[in-house]
């Protein structure tokens, strides 16, 4: 690492198994996998139904609407890409398309002090590389702001 | 006794040099933690003939090579774990060699070096399950103890002081614990005035780093009588898992597989949560022993927070936890110092921090992806 270069954020190491849903992400598509059988979306992408064992999962596109289960706020930064952006707002989301359809995420637009339980979130993209676009979240209805990269 | 098989007793418990900048090796600590607890027990290297072993990947010695090293040339059987909670997953697969008559007596170990604030290497793609957390900033242990930590809160509408007062409480069993690291007494304004990782979990909520090996050794209700301790004798155990991996992805972050491990756990035995008169309740983050204290129904779901508020987990309290200070005082032991401490208060030994008459206690490790519980007793 060089001294002069500012630090680049953590980037996903894209497999066969994950491909999908980077994919979805750079076209502004939140994708998960579906079991047709067991009607359940799962999240990390996986090779197997949890449910059922099947492998005959499709990628299927999700509203990208939720509430907040959970949240901390970051006050420490364990790499140094994020330690000109502390405080900032980690989230679990509570995807509404399955009770327990969960992602963890990054809360923009959104002071610290304003996020809480069940709050409504809804996805707004960041495009990092022109390979990686993040799912982050901001609250529902609020109009977008551009997204800082 | 957990299922059939023979009845299992801990007959010796002891730690390294335990600290923040030892200089040992994990070849050096192991010895020691070993030699620890055979001169507790007045065990001989010719009496032990099983070896388990857990670790991190990254500080793991093989249990046979932890053999060899103690000059232990012919184990009957070896177990080394680089996954579950902490110390008891070492300890229970002792337990079970044991009751299973598989080995007679087991040394179970856990090792480790001071591990610092770590995070992803810079530069490093995310790979796996990591890439859903790392570019978002995630995926550090004190972060998800931190949203576990929000969740309780917002759930069971408990202030920080649920948190902070079993940490004020812990720091008091410290300051009488000569070995502990951390000795100075808190007061509830201290904590609320310590910093934020991961907001709202504070510095305070965290366990100690050090360099340590914990060591504790099991063996039959039989043999237990030839060694010099009084038999403290494991009446039940269990693990927990998850149907997620992963511990920011928990699908109840106030109820996780802590709550199955204790079912099981007390599905086999005849005592009950009320029999239990001292605990030692795994506070990597604090979040998590007041987790366990519901989980094995020491109180009822959300009522930790009372629980502790009552003075039950402090010293004169029915059932006081972690009285050695636990981890955030007497230093990443990682599970052992939660079964040592129980073991020495069922022994009657340990001095200012006893609790009167304890017959019953039970030792608990980790949350949610990973869990385990043992129950022990005296008589």
């Amino acid at each position: 690492m060089t001294t002069e270069t500012a630090p680049v954020r953590p980037l996903p190491l894209i497999d066969d198994e994950t491909r999908f849903f980077w994919d979805g992400t750079r076209e502004h598509r939140l994708l998960m996998q579906y079991c047709a059988d067991c009607k359940r979306y799962h999240h990390y992408p996986r090779p197997v139904c949890p449910g059922c064992l099947s492998s005959d999962m499709a990628p299927e596109e999700l509203s990208g609407r939720g509430r907040v289960y959970t949240y901390t706020i970051a006050e420490q930064a364990f790499h140094p890409f994020f330690a000109d952006r502390l405080p900032y707002v980690l989230v679990v989301v509570d995807l509404e398309e399955q009770p327990g359809l969960r992602f963890v995420s990054e809360l923009v637009q959104c002071s610290p002090e304003e996020v809480s339980v069940g709050m409504p979130v809804e996805v707004v993209w960041e495009d990092v590389t022109e390979e990686v676009t993040l799912p982050l979240f901001k609250p529902a209805g609020s109009a977008d702001r551009a997204v800082q990269a | 006794m957990s299922g059939a098989g023979r009845r299992v007793a801990i007959v010796g418990v002891g730690y390294s040099t335990v600290g923040r900048d030892t200089g040992l090796s994990l070849k050096q600590l192991i010895a020691q933690g070993a030699a620890a607890a055979m001169a507790d027990g007045g065990v001989e290297q010719a009496d032990i003939d099983g070896v388990a072993m857990h670790a991190f990947p990254q500080h793991f010695v093989p249990a046979y090579e932890c053999g060899a090293l103690l000059g232990l040339p012919s184990l009957k059987w070896t177990s080394g774990s680089i996954e579950g909670p902490a110390f008891l997953s070492a300890g229970i697969h002792a337990a079970a060699a044991v009751a299973s008559g598989t080995a007679d007596v087991v040394l179970a170990l856990r090792p480790m070096l001071r591990l610092g604030a770590t995070g992803p290497t810079p530069g490093a793609r995310a790979a796996g399950g990591r890439q859903f957390l790392e570019p978002f900033g995630a995926g550090r242990p004190a972060q998800w103890a931190g949203m576990i930590k929000q969740r309780m809160m917002s759930e069971f509408g408990w202030g920080e002081e649920a948190f902070g007062r079993q940490m004020v409480a812990q720091r008091e069993f410290a300051a009488m614990n000569p070995d502990a690291l951390l000795r100075n007494r808190i007061t509830l304004d201290d904590y609320m005035n310590t910093r934020y990782v991961a907001k709202p979990l504070r510095l305070l909520d965290c366990d100690y780093p050090v360099d340590s090996c914990g060591a504790v050794i099991f063996t039959t209700e039989e043999r237990a009588r030839d060694f010099k301790q009084k038999p403290v004798f494991v009446e039940s155990w269990s693990f927990g898992t998850s149907g997620e991996s992963d511990f920011e992805l928990a699908e109840d972050m106030t109820r996780t597989s802590s709550f199955d491990a204790a079912a099981a756990m007390w599905a086999r035995t005849s005592l009950t949560p009320q029999d239990v008169q001292v605990a030692g309740l795994y506070d990597g983050f604090s979040p998590i022993t007041l987790n366990w204290m519901e989980a094995l129904g020491l109180c009822g779901r959300g009522e930790a927070s009372d629980f502790v508020a009552e003075g039950n987990t402090s010293l004169g309290g029915r059932v006081p936890v972690n009285c050695d200070g636990g981890a955030t005082n007497v230093g990443r032991v990682h599970g052992v110092n939660h079964v040592a401490e129980v073991v020495r208060q069922l022994r009657g030994t340990s001095g200012d921090r006893q609790r009167p008459d304890a017959k019953v206690g039970v030792a608990a490790n980790s949350i949610a992806a990973f869990t385990a519980c043992m129950l022990m007793s005296a008589e």
